[in-house]
């Protein structure tokens, strides 16, 4: 059966235009490591190369990509294979894709790639040849949000191609009580957010670091027997080094109850 | 004089792309800021005569709903590509001299408890790693023009919320003048807060994606007025969204306007008892309190929906500093407090006189939570947090 979905969404061009969901690109990743920005690529002859990946969105919100692979002319034409996966998984010739697009007939390709665009040239015998080019949404300015400015806006533009495929692979979201993000005792983060992917948002518990650890899900906090409520660290307008049992005016409980430390985690008794 | 004659002008040409897929890729590109203006301006589309618009199961017009309603609606998305707003609608787009026509496609089965018609709009929520928005609506697009292809669109809830931006904040009332009461600062936390109360339209469309047994709200009429829901269950709704619901904290931060606006450091954080007037007896809420027959001003219904004033919904003109509605008057508001939990009930409502003692930022009493059919029902906005 999956043999057959695969098949079903196999085909073969020849000659046409970029595949319609490059339209939706949003970043350029996994560039080859070698090859050079448009110079003809000879070597290995024969061999099926990983050129660049394409993350796009799926129909269903999700990240897919496609794996852009080409083979080097050699015994065997040049071809060029562009296989859809989850943007999780590892690019696979041989795994079975979402989707795959098989471009025959071709006598040759060079490409080039960065970040935020990328370009095939191919060139098909009887010389005709295609420019396809794929360009991703200008990154927004990393300073924060502004007055008057919606959530939406700004997480991405409001307004974004999505692809046709859709994602039905199990939902990957992080369950309510998952640490999504999460620091040391010595206030280190210990790697990247993860809590975008919390399927019910997330919440802090207050430490006397400058970002406390996360926890998908929602918490009443300051009410007893959970994380206290984060009170922040200026608001006294003073410099100070906040540390759980030293000073703990960075969190509060609520009236009746008395804040206590467990490591540098702030909760209400 | 033949040099100062009037020329004809010349305006050089692109040339389209002859590939149709390429051609159909550069005709919706030009179009998204049309779909966007349709999208986040709706209420520009609205006919001048009302009783033009002929989708009554998506939209019934009420004078007293604000233009803001129609803006980021889904309800009008679908009524406009129905036909209920003009016949044959089309967003128009221009490219190279070559005018193109877009078109959405019922994409989306339909919602049997709406309407019989295919959706042409639908409410989607990520459910693995993907776009940071984690919810949205998809849409599908054609061009008239270029027959056999379509293009899926993602349409975010742009119109929503409002950024509360990063200062020192006071929380609620401060009876004695030499205590600076309760601070807090939100330094480094983006925190952003719903405009308006969730409304039943709102609602109904989380039911329906949620597949939820509760019946959602028939009446189109009422789908502009606020949710009326048990606390349990804003919550759900919020948590739905990745939001919770909005905070008695939150709330003053978000009307209490500061003196000085660009300096989030004050030596002193104030307490204004108005959004509009740091004073109330300069108010006509104190006027009215003092004087028994102050006659309502238009104006004073605009700022705070009292007793006497004719109900409003989806309003802008009590918008406060930051760009939040509804703070004073209005509804009832639950406000969960972290702080003083019995303190969850914003009073100041529509069914409060003018010179009552309620209207005053910060006042506040008790809300068990659920909607007690002999009293007047209690509303309820989200806030999100987003990671730096």
């Amino acid at each position: 059966m999956k043999f057959l979905f695969f098949l079903l969404f196999m085909s073969h061009w020849s000659l046409a235009a970029a595949p319609g969901q490059w339209a939706a690109a949003q970043a350029i990743t996994e560039r080859h490591e070698f090859y050079k920005d448009d110079e003809a690529m000879e070597k290995p002859k024969g061999s099926w190369e990983h050129l660049f990946s394409i993350r796009f969105p799926s129909r269903n919100l999700r990240n897919l990509k496609d794996c852009v692979y080409y083979r080097v002319p050699g015994i065997e034409k040049a071809e060029l294979r562009i296989r859809t996966f989850p943007d999780a998984t590892k690019c696979d010739l041989k795994a079975p894709a979402l989707k795959e697009i098989v471009v025959t007939d071709l006598k040759s390709m060079i490409f080039s790639a960065n970040d935020s665009e990328a370009k095939l040239h191919l060139r098909f015998s009887k010389n005709k040849s295609e420019t396809w080019t794929i360009e991703t949404p200008a990154k927004q300015a990393e300073s924060g949000p502004k007055l008057l400015q919606s959530s939406s806006d700004y997480k991405s533009a409001s307004v974004l191609l999505l692809s046709k495929t859709l994602d039905d692979s199990p939902a990957q979201l992080l369950k309510d009580g998952e640490a999504c993000f999460k620091v040391s005792e010595l206030c280190a983060p210990m790697g990247e957010s993860l809590c975008q992917h919390c399927a019910n948002g997330w919440y802090e518990i207050p430490t006397g670091c400058k970002t406390g650890p996360k926890f998908c899900g929602t918490v009443d906090c300051g009410t007893r027997n959970q994380p206290a409520c984060l009170r922040g660290k200026k608001y006294q307008r003073r410099d100070a080094e906040y540390e759980c049992r030293r000073d703990s005016s960075f969190a509060y409980c609520q009236k009746g109850l008395t804040l206590q430390c467990e490591g540098n985690m702030a909760y209400c008794r | 004089l033949l040099f100062f004659r009037a020329r004809p002008s010349f305006t050089r040409m692109k040339t389209l792309p002859v590939n149709q897929e390429k051609l159909f890729a550069q005709v919706i590109k030009a179009a998204l800021p049309e779909v966007r203006k349709l999208w986040e301006d709706g209420d520009d589309f609205l006919p001048p005569n009302k009783e033009d618009i002929h989708c009554p199961e998506e939209i019934v017009f009420r004078p007293e709903v604000g233009r803001s309603y129609y803006q980021c609606q889904p309800h009008l998305w679908q009524c406009y590509w129905q036909g209920g707003l003009k016949t044959n609608p089309s967003l128009e787009v221009k490219i190279s001299g070559e005018t193109f026509h877009i078109v959405a496609t019922a994409h989306a089965p339909a919602a049997p408890a709406l309407s019989e018609r295919a959706r042409f709009i639908e409410l989607t929520k990520r459910q693995g790693v993907g776009l940071n928005q984690s919810y949205g609506y998809v849409v599908e697009l054609e061009v008239k023009e270029i027959p056999g292809q379509s293009q899926t669109v993602f349409l975010g809830d742009s119109c929503r919320d409002t950024y509360l931006p990063q200062r020192i904040y006071g929380y609620g009332k401060v009876e004695d003048r030499k205590s600076e009461g309760f601070l807090w600062d939100n330094f480094n936390r983006h925190i952003f807060i719903d405009k308006f109360y969730v409304s039943n339209q709102q609602y109904n469309d989380y039911l329906i994606a949620t597949k939820s047994l509760i019946p959602i709200v028939k009446d189109r009429k009422l789908w502009p007025e606020p949710a009326a829901v048990s606390a349990e269950n804003q919550k759900a709704y919020c948590q739905f969204f990745g939001k919770r619901v909005l905070e008695a904290k939150l709330f003053d931060a978000a009307t209490m306007t500061p003196t000085d606006a660009k300096n989030p450091f004050p030596e002193r954080v104030i307490r204004p008892a108005t959004p509009w007037q740091r004073d109330l007896s300069k108010t006509f809420l104190g006027m009215s309190r003092i004087n028994p027959d102050y006659q309502l001003s238009p104006l004073d219904c605009q700022l705070a929906q009292v007793k006497g004033c004719a109900p409003k919904f989806f309003t802008t003109d009590s918008a406060t500093w930051m760009g939040m509605n509804f703070a004073l008057g209005f509804f009832p508001e639950h406000l969960p407090n972290s702080i003083e939990p019995n303190k969850n009930l914003k009073v100041s409502s529509r069914f409060e006189v003018a010179s009552s003692p309620w209207h005053e930022l910060g006042r506040r009493s008790s809300w068990n939570g659920s909607q007690d059919a002999e009293k007047p029902m209690t509303a309820f906005r989200c806030s999100e947090e987003i990671i730096p």
